[in-house]
């Protein structure tokens, strides 16, 4: 019955501090917006190729610059933007400015060199030359197409047939993903990381006010009062999860994963994100410091939840078959990976029911932690 | 007289500084009992202890013949609500934290609401209330439950005339079922509501007995004329931190 009550009393006051909570459920959401207007409408990523061709009569450079500009996604957009240059000046400085993914040259006489050697079958072709950051890792991509592109023409062209070829497939099922699609998942987490805050301001409410003198002279256990935080944050974290899908949905994101599935991803991720901010609380006693000090552990989930950007993941064991990454310490790392399986390579329990149990174990572990730490420290 | 409460050699330290040393004193059963001191004096710190929500050093609590602290209900100095919660939601909630079936504590909180003169208020939000309403609602809170020992800091800091009459009538209406320790710098309340009085100061009790018996306790022949002369002549015309 106390749990109960409590229950009901958090979520009066929850609601009725309305404020708080539509600033948290609305931030990942208007997230998913601003990706979408960086990321979503151009479907593929484009590659900005700076070009300087000295060979502009020939036929052969207008040939190799038309098969690049011909390399296309399945909606017949092109992948490569050529933008004329006029000096190799101007190219590289593109590169340094990063408005330009690579910088090509067409040398002088190359269509020449290209003639003679198909007629003679003797000979080099004039280099092209490339240049690019090794930094930037489109600058990476963007070579790769001017590569493979490249070698097909001059291929198809001399009759040199390379005797090699790799044929590529796409990764679980055969469902284009965008660019976009991919921070979808870092949206969900993003949501509920949010939750730091409203659960942290639920506990430290209760401290700053001192009512939880009272709660303490009625014997109400920690356990039940961080349960019934908890449980309301749960209901919190969720409808800000199913937000920001729907905002993701109305902006051309489509999933046929479980959503069953995702919920219950959802959960865990919650119990985890009000696991931790009940330790943040732990360091903190009023408002104040909740909003000071409590960005330190959000920018600290934010960031290794891939949140800022994609990490490269160190792995430190492999469990069941299963790699453990060093990210995975923080649950809401782990639910990156589990909501990308779900919604982009429609995954099912026995794909993720690994990283599943080891997020519930591992929240499990935090809020016990955190409630004992509430407990010493509040004498409570 | 049967005691309900019994403060056996109570210790706290903080550091070098002693903030209650070794008190000791008996509560009546049924009686309002003034626990007075300037600012420092270690009267919160031993009413923290007397209520559980600070462990002495030394000494022992005994109510009700059991060395258990249950059953008592504690008013702080602060005004403690919850803003969010309306006066009648908040006193049911605090009811049913003590087990209170919500049919009864319904019932008592529209009791309490009446006796302390905020049924018009019932609905409304704590964070809209007055402070004075405030300062009500904060003792309706420490009676809820209905406890046999009731500790009320500075309960009527604050208020007004009107609403002091009315605390202080219904202080003692309750004194039958709820005994009542009353922590107050007010002199004149603590006179007009006390049946006795402990004076503490530095740790230390100085006096404890009923106001007229301390006010003839005077070395001189005339007797003190009020509780504040007991009380100065006691703890000094120094000013406290």
């Amino acid at each position: 019955m106390k749990l109960l009550a409590n229950f009901t009393k958090t979520f009066k006051e929850n609601i009725r501090d309305w404020k708080i909570i539509i600033l948290v459920i609305v931030f990942a959401p208007f997230f998913v917006y601003l990706m979408n207007m960086y990321l979503g409408n151009s479907g593929t990523t484009v590659y900005h190729i700076a070009l300087l061709n000295h060979d502009k009569e020939g036929i052969f450079a207008k040939e190799l610059i038309h098969e690049w500009k011909e390399i296309k996604t399945e909606e017949n957009a092109s992948i490569l933007n050529l933008i004329p240059v006029s000096n190799s000046e101007a190219g590289k400085k593109m590169i340094i400015d990063r408005t330009a993914d690579l910088f090509i040259t067409i040398p002088a006489g190359f269509s020449t060199s290209f003639k003679h050697y198909t007629q003679s079958k003797k000979g080099m072709l004039s280099s092209l030359t490339s240049y690019g950051d090794p930094k930037n890792i489109r600058t990476m991509m963007a070579a790769s197409f001017i590569d493979y592109t490249t070698y097909n023409f001059i291929g198809f062209r001399t009759g040199i047939q390379i005797p090699f070829n790799i044929q590529f497939e796409t990764a679980g099922i055969q469902k284009k993903i965008r660019d976009f699609d991919l921070y979808v998942p870092t949206m969900l987490v993003l949501a509920i990381i949010m939750m730091l805050f409203t659960a942290g301001a639920s506990i430290i409410r209760e401290v700053e006010k001192e009512t939880i003198t009272r709660l303490s002279l009625s014997k109400l256990s920690s356990f039940e009062f961080m349960t019934a935080i908890s449980l309301n944050q749960i209901l919190i974290g969720i409808a800000s999860l199913v937000l920001t899908l729907l905002a993701a949905y109305t902006v051309g994101f489509k999933t046929e994963g479980s959503i069953a599935l995702l919920l219950l991803t959802g959960v865990i991720t919650c119990f985890s994100v009000v696991s931790i901010s009940i330790i943040t609380t732990c360091f903190i006693r009023s408002m104040f410091g909740l909003l000071t000090i409590g960005c330190f552990p959000f920018f600290l989930l934010m960031f290794f939840s891939d949140c800022f950007m994609p990490l490269p993941k160190i792995n430190l064991v492999n469990l069941f078959g299963n790699p453990f990454f060093l990210n995975d310490i923080l649950p809401t790392a782990t639910a990156v990976r589990v909501f990308n399986k779900i919604l982009n390579y429609d995954s099912d329990i026995g794909d993720i029911g690994f990283e599943l149990i080891w997020m519930a174990v591992l929240s499990g572990i935090y809020f016990v932690a955190g409630v004992l730490l509430f407990r010493r420290k509040y004498k409570y | 007289m049967e005691a309900i409460l019994e403060v056996e050699h109570l210790e706290k330290k903080y550091g070098d500084l002693i903030a209650v040393n070794s008190i000791s004193f008996k509560v009546n059963k049924g009686e309002i009992f003034g626990f007075l001191g300037p600012n420092g004096a270690g009267k919160t710190t031993t009413i923290k202890m007397m209520s559980g929500l600070l462990k002495p050093d030394k000494g022992n609590v005994i109510i009700n013949g059991e060395n258990k602290l249950k059953s008592i209900g504690v008013c702080p100095q602060n005004i403690v609500v919850w803003e969010n919660l309306t006066c009648h939601e908040q006193l049911v909630f605090m009811g049913q934290m003590y087990n209170i079936p919500a049919a009864e504590a319904k019932k008592r909180s529209k009791e309490l609401l009446e006796a302390l003169g905020l049924s018009d208020k019932k609905d409304k939000l704590a964070k809209t209330l007055s402070g004075g309403m405030l300062r009500r609602l904060n003792i309706a809170l420490a009676l809820i439950h209905s406890p046999v020992i009731v500790f009320l800091d500075e309960p009527q800091a604050g208020l007004d005339p009107q609403s002091r009459v009315l605390v202080r009538d219904y202080i003692r209406s309750i004194k039958h079922t709820t005994t009542v320790i009353l922590s107050t710098h007010d002199m004149e309340e603590a006179e007009k509501l006390s049946d006795r009085v402990c004076i503490i100061d530095k740790g230390n009790i100085l006096a404890l007995g009923t106001t007229e018996a301390l006010k003839k306790a005077n070395h001189s022949d005339t007797p003190f004329k009020s509780l504040e002369d007991v009380f100065i002549n006691m703890t000094g015309r120094s000013l406290r931190e």
